[in-house]
């Protein structure tokens, strides 16, 4: 089993060049993956932990098997704080991340879903394809299964609206309130609707954190549990919280 | 849309009443000490709780440091911050929340994005521009940059490569032979962020308006932006910081200071 490393900036910028060619010129151009093990363009970790190449069957399988992974191995702040990590496994995983089609073509996403910033927020380590799912997962556990079924590649709505949410998703009772509010639990999915319109659309995940602002000016909002956060909701939220579980 | 959310009564608590502190071992953050005075906010809930949140980016801590009683009899608050990576400098809310009764969970009183005293990274306390040391894992070959801090507003900083000797204590002491080459450009990236389209002119307590309020020392007030116009006004944004960095390099007689320091060097050797 490989040992996870992280991309130096010269292994950043490579594979950022890659990404860039494969979206916009040539997609079927062949991931640059000798720099995994490219000591010009890695850098050992504070910590060792390896990675085996495997199917995961959503955004849970994988959040749960790398955080067994780096458990106790790559302290916490090393990873919540570096993007060359998370960057050198999208480069590992890229053929899970952007798979080829039929003709060799990928589809590749924005850059950062695959190489984080570390400083632009709109471009941070939560958007990452990766990255998330480990957080939610070292976070949350299972509790945060529900938001995470969809398949590692998929860049999903709700979850680009709760990675906007940063300050919020560390939070169990908000990820908790938000199950509650976007999920359904008989269909195992995310309720329809929950992410149509624009920013100022009534009643969605954007405007729960927008709100959830709103109410963090007046209440304790860390220290309320979910039932508590629903009541102080406004109406807009009305046509969610009457199916609440 | 939403309907209001309405005014609880709550107090905002003065800056001088808290006073933070962090002990830091070889630049990582370890542990926070906190001394509060709430003493003089009626705030009629003796068993009502205290929390004190740090934060930093995606990073959050919540520590209960209890009831307002405990606080106000003058303990000092003393946490573990196991959390933190080298050079980060976190933020921090004070909240005091009434719990229990039909208002449990409002809040009395609160006071944000509190920067504490550092006890060995100068620089970082009440400063407009942090200086936060960083690994050349973070920072590869660049010698410095500005990064942006993002919590309730964008707070710049200036990150530093330790892997460059002298780098850091030079610019901690304002050793002109470095300040003359890189803080005009620092100015520079610093203002076109913050005051990117829409931004309105404000001289209020937040980051911005300090900003603002040090620009004001230098060169007059940026136009309101014009909705009609906002490529022109994009255009008078940009003009608007090349003449306050202009005025700074003006006022700090940057290139005479730079001369001075470097014929004062050639001086002691010689």
């Amino acid at each position: 089993m490989p040992e996870i490393r992280a991309l130096n900036q010269d292994g950043l910028s490579a594979f950022c060049r890659f990404l860039v060619h494969a979206a916009k010129i040539e997609p079927t151009a062949e991931p640059p993956f000798s720099l995994l093990c490219d000591g010009a363009h890695t850098s050992r970790l504070e910590g060792v932990a390896s990675v085996d190449f495997q199917e995961f069957d959503s955004k849970y399988a994988f959040g749960s098997y790398i955080h067994e992974q780096v458990h106790g191995r790559i302290p916490v702040q090393v990873l919540r704080s570096s993007p060359g990590i998370w960057a050198w496994l999208a480069l590992f995983y890229f053929d899970l991340l952007c798979p080829p089609g039929t003709t060799g073509r990928r589809k590749v996403l924005r850059p950062e879903k695959y190489v984080a910033s570390a400083d632009n927020i709109t471009k941070g380590l939560d958007k990452h394809l990766l990255y998330f799912p480990w957080k939610l997962v070292w976070l949350h556990g299972d509790s945060a299964a529900w938001m995470l079924y969809p398949p590692l590649r998929q860049d999903t709505k709700l979850l680009r609206d709760m990675a906007n949410s940063y300050r919020r998703n560390v939070r169990k009772e908000f990820v908790e309130l938000a199950r509650s509010l976007f999920f359904d639990e008989t269909r195992r999915k995310f309720k329809r609707g929950h992410a149509t319109g624009g920013s100022e659309t009534p009643g969605t995940m954007r405007r729960l954190d927008r709100v959830t602002d709103q109410l963090d000016l007046t209440y304790d909002v860390f220290g309320l549990n979910a039932g508590e956060l629903a009541g102080l909701l406004p109406t807009e939220f009305d046509r969610w919280r009457a199916a609440r579980r | 849309m939403s309907k209001p959310l309405f005014f609880t009564g709550r107090k905002e608590v003065a800056r001088s009443d808290v006073r933070i502190r962090l002990l830091n071992i070889s630049g990582r953050v370890t542990r926070f000490e906190a001394r509060l005075d709430l003493t003089g906010y009626r705030f009629g809930e003796d068993d009502a709780q205290v929390f004190v949140e740090s934060y930093h980016t995606t990073y959050l801590e919540r520590f209960a440091v209890g009831t307002l009683a405990h606080v106000n009899s003058g303990a000092t608050i003393s946490e573990p911050m196991p959390g933190l990576e080298t050079g980060e400098i976190p933020l921090f809310r004070v909240k005091v929340v009434s719990a229990s009764g039909p208002r449990r969970g409002v809040l009395l009183g609160a006071i944000d994005a509190l920067r504490p005293e550092a006890e060995d990274v100068s620089g970082a306390a009440g400063s407009l521009l942090p200086l936060i040391p960083k690994s050349r894992d973070q920072m590869g070959n660049e010698f410095w940059k500005v990064h942006f801090n993002y919590s309730n507003e964008a707070q710049p900083e200036l990150w530093i490569n330790t892997d460059v000797q002298g780098l850091f204590q030079a610019l901690q002491n304002q050793d002109p032979r470095i300040t003359a080459l890189i803080l005009p450009e620092i100015l520079r990236q610093v203002l076109l962020r913050l005051v990117e389209d829409q931004t309105e002119w404000t001289e209020d307590n937040s980051t911005l308006g300090k900003w603002l309020t040090f620009a004001k020392e230098l060169y007059e007030e940026f136009e309101v932006w014009d909705e009609q116009d906002s490529e022109g006004s994009r255009r008078a944004r940009r003009e608007w910081v090349d003449n306050v960095v202009r005025a700074f390099a003006g006022t700090q007689r940057l290139v005479d200071l730079y001369h001075q320091q470097l014929e004062a060097r050639v001086s002691e050797v010689g």
